[in-house]
């Protein structure tokens, strides 16, 4: 296992509001919508949302192929019109 | 492109990953560690994070030790061993990183200390605006689960199991006991109780039992929580079950579709089973759909059934029922309708070798329907269980019903098992027997008397599978069960089977649109047909396992690839 990064940014997650800083100053190239390391650590309701996040990670058996297709309770319908036709963008 | 039939045909390897290489596959390599890589960072800082009023650190722990552990289970339930990462590396040691797959013994073990530590952390229950969170039973019902799982028979196996980290080498006996001891702990914890499916008839019970599925209530263990927002929500938060996999009839794709096996799988009213129905080409004019226990109406969407809502403006000249009543065969009418041509035999190729032609309409629902022809289901079925019929799903409305991950339901079934497996009958038979009378069915001993079974271990082993199928369909449960029952042989190797149902009118009955299902009026004929031209379905032991990427084979020289999968 190979976990490479540099730098920790946090995509920012429904239900939080951030501080903006001015508009103004064009040179200030601290992300507007991501949070910095330190910040998310030092504050227990960034925190929180970080744990929210780790939930998406689990697979419900509600999505589009449920596993039963794979077993003989049930079959997977695929043709290629399904798809293209039923399937917006 | 859903790669299901490269599985279900076992042409899959480490570079042709089919569906085990798609989101929604529960096991997705990349996207499992990517969920622990979370998970690990989070451990790794947490204790520096100040106390903030509102926030609760010590749950958050728990919550995390709880979601590492439940995606390391999936992981090694459809891999076998795998690499146990429990710390965020530098990029300087992630490069040179050779971490190895873990045995069965070593990752069922990190799973439970994980679990052990969210017991003691998580709350026993949470408020209903946080419902979908984690909690102690939570963390139980899992740690009962991959007991009974890492138990079972495939990991004590050496004739298909092996590979030496896929095997288990510790006393099976003590995980049985460990799960029935966990699993009693839940039942009998005072948090959670089995829904009572009263009812004065067995379709009453059936939509008291289907209610249970799709709520929230006593028999949550821990369920995912949905939003009904816009298109633009993203797949963890909507649950588009309706849409993908209800009837074309109402506009929505058929997606997955019961079999004929598991329609006819479920016992019938008295408890007998009904083996019938299995056979290419085999018929009958006796409706199979009369007379079965609740949990096929509640699970199985098939020929008659109601659905749950009335039709389309485009539907209600066809069906014109309040509820709807799904339309999957082919109908005779005596004025108005159209000349029809039913296949009822198809050789392997799909081909038609007897076809009937008569006056009349293809049912709304099926493959030639005039709504939507092209996403009805091959089978003849539709799925049920996980659907709220009454909704009116679009790629702009979904129902918000949540999803089981676990619930009491299975916490009896994992406890009957464990007993099973220790031959502890009697203890067995009062787990099942509150399994089946919640929804009015006879108990276990008179049951295995219909059935011409006797108070064994090994048939009351077949009672408890029997029952698991029944009881767990469509919640991502037979997949793992008949891996590690080893009964993947015979179910991987069953062709697809799919029904035609025709109804033609009695001499002297005259029938026009709208059309609604009727035995006086129509003689019905239920057909099996062979549908092994769309999936030739086989099994193949290599895929007891699921294969591993070859990039992540090629990446890391300790890690071995899953036997027949190179």
């Amino acid at each position: 296992m190979k976990i490479k990064f540099k730098h920790i940014y946090l995509t920012i997650i429904a239900g939080l509001v951030l501080s903006m800083s001015s508009c103004s100053d064009f040179m200030d190239l601290t992300p507007e919508d991501q949070y910095d390391d330190e910040t998310v650590w030092s504050d227990a309701e960034l925190v929180q949302t970080i744990v929210n996040d780790i939930y998406g990670y689990l697979h419900h058996g509600a999505e589009e192929v449920n596993s039963s297709a794979i077993t003989d309770d049930a079959f997977l319908l695929m043709c290629m019109v399904h798809v293209t036709v039923m399937k917006p963008l | 492109m859903y790669g299901t039939r490269d599985c279900n045909e076992a042409t899959v390897n480490g570079s042709s990953l089919g569906w085990y290489d798609r989101d929604d596959c529960p096991f997705k390599w990349e996207v499992r560690y990517k969920g622990i890589y979370r998970a690990n960072l989070f451990f790794a800082n947490i204790d520096k994070v100040p106390e903030k009023v509102g926030f609760d650190l010590d749950v958050m722990k728990g919550e995390v030790y709880f979601l590492r552990a439940y995606l390391y289970s999936e992981l090694v339930r459809g891999f076998g061993g795998v690499p146990l990462v429990d710390k965020v590396y530098t990029i300087e040691e992630a490069s040179n990183l050779e971490l190895p797959r873990s045995n069965m013994k070593e990752c069922l073990e990190f799973i439970l200390a994980d679990l052990e530590k969210a017991i003691q952390l998580l709350p026993e229950t949470v408020s209903s605006t946080n419902l979908g969170r984690a909690t102690k039973s939570a963390a139980k019902g899992l740690k009962a689960r991959m007991l009974l799982h890492v138990a079972s028979p495939l990991y004590a196996d050496r004739t298909v199991n092996t590979l030496e980290c896929n095997q288990y080498n510790g006393d099976r006996n003590v995980l049985y006991e460990q799960a029935l001891a966990t699993a009693k702990e839940v039942i009998n914890s005072g948090l959670h109780s089995l829904v009572q499916c009263d009812g004065a008839t067995v379709e009453e019970i059936a939509e008291k039992y289907h209610q249970m599925i799709i709520t929230n209530n006593t028999e949550t263990i821990f369920a995912k929580q949905f939003v009904n927002k816009s298109q633009q929500a993203d797949n963890y938060v909507r649950n588009r079950v309706a849409l993908l996999h209800g009837p074309n009839g109402y506009h929505n794709w058929a997606g997955t579709t019961p079999t004929q096996d598991l329609a006819m799988a479920f016992e019938m009213e008295d408890g007998s089973l009904n083996k019938s129905l299995l056979e290419p080409g085999e018929t009958t004019t006796q409706n199979p759909y009369a007379n079965r226990e609740p949990r096929f109406y509640a699970t199985i969407g098939y020929d008659g059934a109601e659905w749950g809502r009335p039709r389309g403006s485009d539907g209600t000249i066809f069906d014109p029922t309040d509820l709807g009543n799904l339309q999957m065969g082919y109908y005779e009418l005596s004025s108005g309708g159209d000349q029809i041509e039913v296949a009822v035999a198809l050789n392997r190729e799909g081909q038609a070798t007897e076809t009937l032609t008569f006056s009349g309409f293809n049912g709304v629902d099926t493959r030639k329907s005039t709504i939507e022809n092209w996403n009805g289901s091959y089978t003849g079925y539709l799925e049920k269980k996980l659907i709220d019929g009454s909704v009116a799903a679009t790629e702009h409305n979904f129902q918000t019903n949540p999803y089981p991950y676990i619930r009491l339901g299975e916490m009896y079934l994992i406890a009957a098992e464990a007993c099973v497996e220790l031959n502890q009958l009697d203890e067995a038979a009062t787990y099942l027997d509150a399994l089946r009378s919640r929804i009015g069915r006879p108990d276990t001993k008179s049951t295995l008397a219909v059935r011409s079974q006797s108070f064994t271990q090994s048939d009351m082993r077949e009672f408890l599978r029997q029952e698991r199928r029944a009881e767990l369909a469509y919640e991502e449960s037979r997949y793992y069960d008949i891996r590690r029952w080893m009964t993947a042989p015979e179910s991987g190797n069953k062709p697809l089977l799919g029904i035609v149902v025709v109804g033609r009118l009695k001499p002297g009955k005259t029938a026009t649109l709208p059309y609604v299902r009727d035995e006086n009026t129509w003689d019905y004929t239920y057909t099996v047909l062979d549908l092994s031209y769309i999936e030739k379905r086989r099994w193949d032991d290599k895929m007891y396992f699921a294969p591993i990427k070859r990039e992540e084979i090629r990446r890391n020289p300790a890690m071995v690839q899953n036997p027949g999968m190179d």
